[in-house]
Order: C-alpha cells, then structure tokens, then sequence
C-alpha cells in the first residue's frame, strides 16, 4: 500500500519501471545505437527473407556475363563466374550472421562456464590425485564418507593410466633413437613416470582451476589469432583426424560452416570467461553469495541462481560486441580461403581472389566489404548503446 | 626488479615449451605431408615410394615422438630445411628473406598509428563533445570496424587501378636497386699469362693460356673485363670455368630506391595502421578523460594555471600510463593484421609465407614462424609490464 503512494505522489512511474524498461528508455536516448538496430534488422530480414528477394539463384552461372558492371538485370554486377552479386550478398548474408551469431552464443556459454569456475574456485585448489602420503587423503576420506573407496579408485586407474602412457610413449621414443640414446630416453621416461606415480599414489596433486584458466587465457589472448585460426580450421579441415572425419561423415559439402563454427568458438570464449571471472571475483564476497551458502546452497546452485543473474548486462554487450569480431573473423579467414569454401557464399570468400578481379570490376569487391562494414559498425554503435543503457554506472 | 625479470623468463621457458607442443600437434594434423606434394609434383612415384619416403623422414611415427625429436634439434636451433624454398634452412629463409620485410610493414604502421592516433585522441578529450569531437569517435567506430582486407583493396583500387600513382603489390620495382653488382666470370680453364690495361676506357685484359686437347697446344685466350672492374686474378694463378674474374659496385642511388620503396610500403601500412589508428584515438581519449575530471586537475586548475599547463604538465602525463600498457598489447593485433595486409598487397612478409607454407605443406617453416610469433607475444607481453613499473611509480614488482 505504501509503494502505491509513493508512486502516485512524488515520481509518476519511474519507481514500478522494470529494468529492461530503464534500460530500453536509456537505450532510446542513443540515437546511433537505435539506428544500427534498424540497420541490423533490415539486415537480418533481406537474409532470412534471401530466397524471395534474390533476383537469382546464388550460384548460378551464366559464362556469356562474366564482370558484369551494374544494370537493370544484375543490380550489383556479376562476378568472375557470371553469378549475379546482389542475390549472393543477400544468400552470403545468411551464412555469415549465422556464424557471427552462433558463434556468439557457443561462446558465451564456455566463457560463462569457464569464468564462472576460475572465480568461484579462486584459491581453492581442486584435488586431482590423493594418495595416503597427503593431508587431502583424510580430508577426503572424511568428506566422502562411503564414495570414498570408489572414488579412490577411479582416481587410481586414471592416473595408473596416464603413468602407463608415459612408459609407453618413452618405449616409443627409445626406439627411434640408437645406442646411448635409447638408455637416455629409458631414464628419463621412467623417472618421469615415477615421478608421477609417486605424487599421485602416495603424496597429492592439486590444481588451482583459476590459475590454470587464467593462464590459459592470458597466452591465447596475447597470441595473434589469424595464423592460430589459419592452422585450426587446416586441423579440422582433415578427414585423417577423428573429429574432421566426422564432419566430413556427417556434414559433406557444407562442413565448412561447422568447421569455422568451431575455428572461432576456440578464441571466442577467452574474453567472455575474462569478464566473469572478475564479476565472480567481488560478487562472491558480497551478502547474499554467504547468506545462500549459509542456507546450504550448493555450489552450482549459488553460480547459478545467484552470480550469474547479476553478470547478466555485461554478457549481453559482450555477446552482441562478439557477433561483429566473429563476422569480421569469418571474413578474414574466408578471403584466406581456410574458411567457407565455394559455392557457398560468404561476404568473406566473395572477397577472396579479389586482387585479381580489381582490374576486370571493382563492384566485385566493393559490395561484399560494404556488407561487412555495416554489419560490424552497426553492432559496435549496439555494443556501445547497450553498454550505456545497461551499466547503471554510465552517465546518460 | 631483477628478480622479477629474471623469474618471469624463467616462467616464458616451461609455456613456450607448452606453447611448442599444441603448435607442433597442430601443425603436425594439418592435412596432407610434403610427401604428398612431391607425388602430386612426380606422378612417377608410386604409392611404395611414398612409404619408404613417409618412414625414411620419421613422417610414419605418432606426433609426439616426431615432437621429440623436433624439439631435440630446435634446442640447437635447428629448424629443418624449407622444401618449398629451395631447400634453405627454415630460420634462414625466416629471417633473411620474410622477417625484414615484416618489420618493415609492422613498425612503420605502428608509427604511423601512434603518430596520427594519440594526437587525436588528446584533441577529441580535451574538446569533449565539439563537433570534432563526435567526427572522431565515429571514424573511430568505423575504423574499428573495417574489416583490414577489404580496406586495403578498396585503396588498390582507387589508387592503383583508378589513378594509377602507387603500385598494385609487392614490395619494390624490378631493377631499381641502391647498387649494382657487376662481375665477369671465365668461360675456360687454364692459367693466367698477363693482365694488361687497354683501351681508352680504362678495361683490362687477362690472357690465359688454355690447353686444346685436339691440337695438343696451349693456346691463349682473353677475356674483357669491362669499365671499372678490377680483376680478382693475378697471373699465374689456375682459373676455372666459370670462376669469377673479378666484380665492381656500383652505387647507383640510395635515394631512389628508397623513395621506391616508400611508394610500395605507404598503402600497406595505412591499411594496416587504419584499425591501430582507431584503438589509439579511443583508448587516449577515454584516459585523458578520465584523468581530466580527477581532483588534483580541478585543484591544478583552481589555482589558476594556464590551460595549457594543466593538459599537457598535469592532466597527459598520467593519461599516458596506461596508453604504455597497450603498446604492448598492440603487437598481436599487428601481426595479425600483417597476415591480411601481406595478403592483398603480395608483400614478402612472414604472413605470407605463413600461408604458403601451410598450402604447400613446408611445415618446418609455418613452425618457426608460429614460433617467433608466440615469443614475440611473450616478450611484448613482458616488456609491457616492465615498462608499466618504470613510467608508474607506484607499481614496484618485488
């Protein structure tokens, strides 16, 4: 009762808004932002609505109208194949937002996953191998209760495994070698075999999720990402390798956009896992992270429910901000030619052998990039909009 | 300080050994091996051939014994050789052929964007919300955004095939050189008899006695050597065929060649700068920015200095510290640009030779190229934090 005088007093429906509606009247506010979502949304409709407003079918050749310049018939020229450019740039479109944006979402989910274990576990090392020698064993022991003898021996023959692995690989080693050299690599296998064993059977193994993550993300983040993605998508391109047969088997001909799929989400998750891990970091020393523990939530449940919630907004202008680099990504990589393949269109492999087709018909190249740079600018000025609206510290 | 340095080496030696192994595994998966490229260039080989080939260079063995071994012989930096190359060493063909042109690219459009970039910045800060001010934050967007590919053919287009002022790629014009190197070379075998000057042009003569086997006579012949080249003989010695009679060089202009150079260099660069240019603007002017509504510049201000003073003595000596934490940060975005740029603009570079190695299956060099590229990272990476100690006092590692 008293909030619905409080409403109809001093501040007329400012008070019962919802947030999503604060934000959207914050977001109006950004006139850019507000017409790169039109801008975006034109987009979206001309590629999911391709097929009816293609004049042509995308790869259809036609040899008697090869670099066509612009006309009634092809609106945007044709290429070095006679295809008509405006219906591939409108088909490409497809495939290219397609990739940006479940590239996106793939890897909003691991760096979701990813940040929220590095922050949560921070300084709490994760115990991957226990053995009677070690503190952990009577911790463990006593916190498993029954489990613990099964437990005990999963973790045994995973690390008896690994030690066999280590002995079998030396075995492998030695036998390139001659002479001197198989002794050499016999000592340091098996002592680095017995190394393991003795750590894992007897004393423990320990690992900071966090450390490791972080690390992990610091050097794939430091590295330069075109020659990593260059030499992945050669990796997954190949049906020797287990996992590039399987999409040889199960995707054919259009493996090439699983594939890049894959290629980027490899790189894509590190910035989101960054951001949430350090949300994750303060948050769980807020009030209602110790009241839930307190209540006897568990782990997964508090990620969850209760820091994740509150890590929303910056995921959504990570995510959005994501779908530009993937774009752009998909692109650079396509006019490489490591990424989709022909004859399916994308503004990036549209692009590519276009040092050639400069001098026959400049239009070839200008549309496609045109398209890149729309889109990409377009969810900048989002990414930015969003950011305004959705960060209750930003002035507006 | 010290100890700090050295732990962190210390620390780069285990991850680039980690770093090493996913990079060898890799390039190790990549499809197809060099044996396959020689049966595609010989269709004599047969399939046997092949084996024998595949087991003759341990290409038969699982990757981390090939890892091993690779890392046996990278410990005495031995690379392997480049097939692809003329069978050069892989780091010679690196960093005497690819990695000069590289740098060249890469720091000039570093320059280039710290030139153009900070300097805007600091103007877009300081005149917040002017006119100018909106420009600049909008082109920084669009910079931002352009994908650095397309960027630079639409520059190949307008400037070389429209207005026909800069080349179309490569990285200078055939024949233009800042010396040439004359040199004449014997075309028989025997002994040198005289060197005499003739002529008024000043060229000397050898004579050189050559045995005829038909006639079973010496008989002398001569060679010219042209203009100013000083033979490299003197007369009694044993010549060869082929042997180099003595050679000259001539500077013919330093200037020329590199204005040439220039030429061929400005259109990459820009390219690649265009998106570095863009980072610079927004990061310098989000700092000054910040710094600009801090107290100690109101009190600097209060206390009546000039405005001038108060930017640039108070307010830009601290908006540039955390401008030197990105210099380093910048250096992948860089290389990774430099594949794209080489790419359209046909520059020798490292980028290119990244993607030809990997298309013509020369993986020895893809590998000392992903190599130098993750240590250089480490490296900027380090020195970065290094730097970030020496302009900020309050940052001590210990």
């Amino acid at each position: 009762m008293s909030q619905a005088t409080v409403t109809t007093n001093a501040l007329p429906e400012r008070k019962d808004e919802s947030s999503s509606a604060v934000a959207w009247r914050r977001f109006k506010k950004h006139k850019l932002a507000m017409f790169s979502l039109l801008v975006l949304g034109l987009l979206l409709l001309t590629s999911i609505f391709a097929p009816l407003i293609a004049p042509y079918a995308p790869d259809k050749i036609d040899s008697s109208n090869l670099y066509a310049g612009p006309s009634v018939q092809h609106f945007m020229g044709t290429d070095g194949l006679g295809r008509d450019i405006f219906s591939r740039v409108l088909y490409a479109g497809r495939v290219s937002l397609l990739v940006g944006i479940v590239v996106a979402l793939l890897s909003a989910i691991i760096g979701v996953v990813m940040g929220l274990l590095a922050g949560y576990y921070s300084g709490q090392p994760l115990v991957l191998a226990a053995g009677p020698g070690s503190k952990e064993w009577t911790a463990l022991r006593l916190g498993q209760g029954k489990a613990f003898v099964w437990w005990s021996v999963m973790r045994y023959a995973i690390w008896a495994g690994i030690v066999f692995f280590v002995v079998q690989v030396t075995g492998q080693f030695a036998s390139t070698f001659t002479q001197a050299g198989v002794t050499v690599t016999w000592l340091i296998g098996v002592s680095l075999a017995l190394t393991i064993a003795y750590f894992a059977f007897y004393r423990s193994i320990a690992v900071d999720i966090d450390s490791l993550i972080s690390r992990f993300i610091d050097v794939m983040l430091s590295l330069p990402q075109i020659p990593f993605l260059l030499i992945l998508s050669g990796l997954l391109a190949n049906p020797d390798v287990a996992l590039g047969r399987w999409l040889q088997d199960y995707f054919g001909e259009s493996r090439s956009i699983i594939l890049i799929i894959l290629v980027l989400t490899i790189f894509g998750w590190l910035g989101t896992a960054r951001i949430i891990r350090g949300l994750v970091l303060s948050l769980r020393q807020r009030e209602f992270t110790d009241a839930a523990r307190a209540l006897g939530s568990s782990d997964w449940r508090i990620m969850l429910r209760h820091l994740l919630p509150n890590a929303v907004a910056p995921i959504i202008v990570q995510v959005t901000l994501d779908v530009g680099n993937n774009i752009v990504s998909e692109a650079a990589l396509s006019f490489l030619g490591f990424g989709i393949q022909e004859p399916t269109a994308s503004w990036g492999n549209m692009l590519s052998g276009a040092q050639e087709a400069i001098f026959q018909s400049p239009y070839t190249v200008f549309w496609p990039g045109l398209f890149i740079l729309l889109t990409s600018l377009s969810i900048n000025f989002l990414g930015d909009g969003l950011r305004d609206a959705l960060d209750p510290r930003s002035r507006l | 300080m010290l100890i700090y340095t050295t732990r962190r080496v210390l620390f780069m030696i285990p991850l680039l050994l980690a770093i090493s192994m996913i990079i060898f595994g890799l390039v190790q998966l990549q499809p197809g091996d060099f044996v396959d490229e020689l049966r595609l260039g010989n269709p004599k080989m047969t399939a046997a051939d092949a084996v024998r080939l595949r087991r003759e260079f341990g290409l038969d063995q699982p990757w981390y014994v090939q890892y091993g071994k690779w890392l046996s012989k990278a410990a005495v930096l031995d690379f392997g050789i480049s097939r692809a190359n003329g069978y050069v060493s892989a780091t010679e063909f690196v960093f005497n052929q690819r990695m000069g042109n590289t740098l060249l690219l890469s720091t000039t459009a570093f320059l280039l964007s710290i030139l153009i970039g900070i300097p805007v910045g600091i103007y877009a800060a300081v005149k917040q919300y002017s006119v100018l001010d909106y420009v600049t934050t909008f082109l920084s967007f669009v910079g931002y955004s352009v994908p650095v590919f397309w960027l630079g053919i639409m520059m190949l287009i307008l400037f070389s095939v429209t207005f026909k002022i800069l080349p179309s790629g490569g990285i200078g014009s055939e024949g233009v050189t800042p010396y040439v190197e004359s040199d004449a070379r014997f075309t028989f075998t025997g002994t040198v008899q005289k060197i005499e000057a003739r002529g008024g042009d000043g060229g000397q003569v050898i004579t050189v006695s050559v045995y005829d086997p038909d006639k079973a006579i010496e008989v002398p012949k001569e060679l010219v050597l042209s203009g100013n080249i000083q033979p490299a003989v003197a007369v009694g010695d044993l010549v060869s065929d082929g042997q180099s009679a003595g050679q000259t060089v001539t500077i013919v202009s330093w200037t020329l060649w590199a204005l040439d150079r220039l030429k061929y260099l400005i259109l990459p660069a820009l390219a690649l700068s265009i998106i570095q240019i863009a980072g610079w603007t927004r990061f310098m002017r989000a700092s000054l920015l910040e710094v600009i509504n801090q107290d100690f510049v109101r009190t600097a201000r209060s206390k009546g200095l000039n405005e001038r003073i108060v930017i640039y003595k108070h307010a830009l000596r601290n908006a540039l510290i955390p401008i030197v934490t990105l210099l380093g940060l910048s250096v992948p975005g860089l290389l990774n640009g430099a594949v794209l740029t080489e790419t359209v603009f046909n520059w020798p570079g490292m980028g290119t030779a990244l993607l030809d190695s990997v298309v013509q299956k020369d993986y020895n060099v893809a590998m000392v190229i992903l190599m130098m590229l993750a240590l250089a990272t480490l490296a900027s990476n380090l020195l970065t934090d290094l730097l970030y100690a020496l302009v900020d006092p309050r940052i001590r590692y210990s």
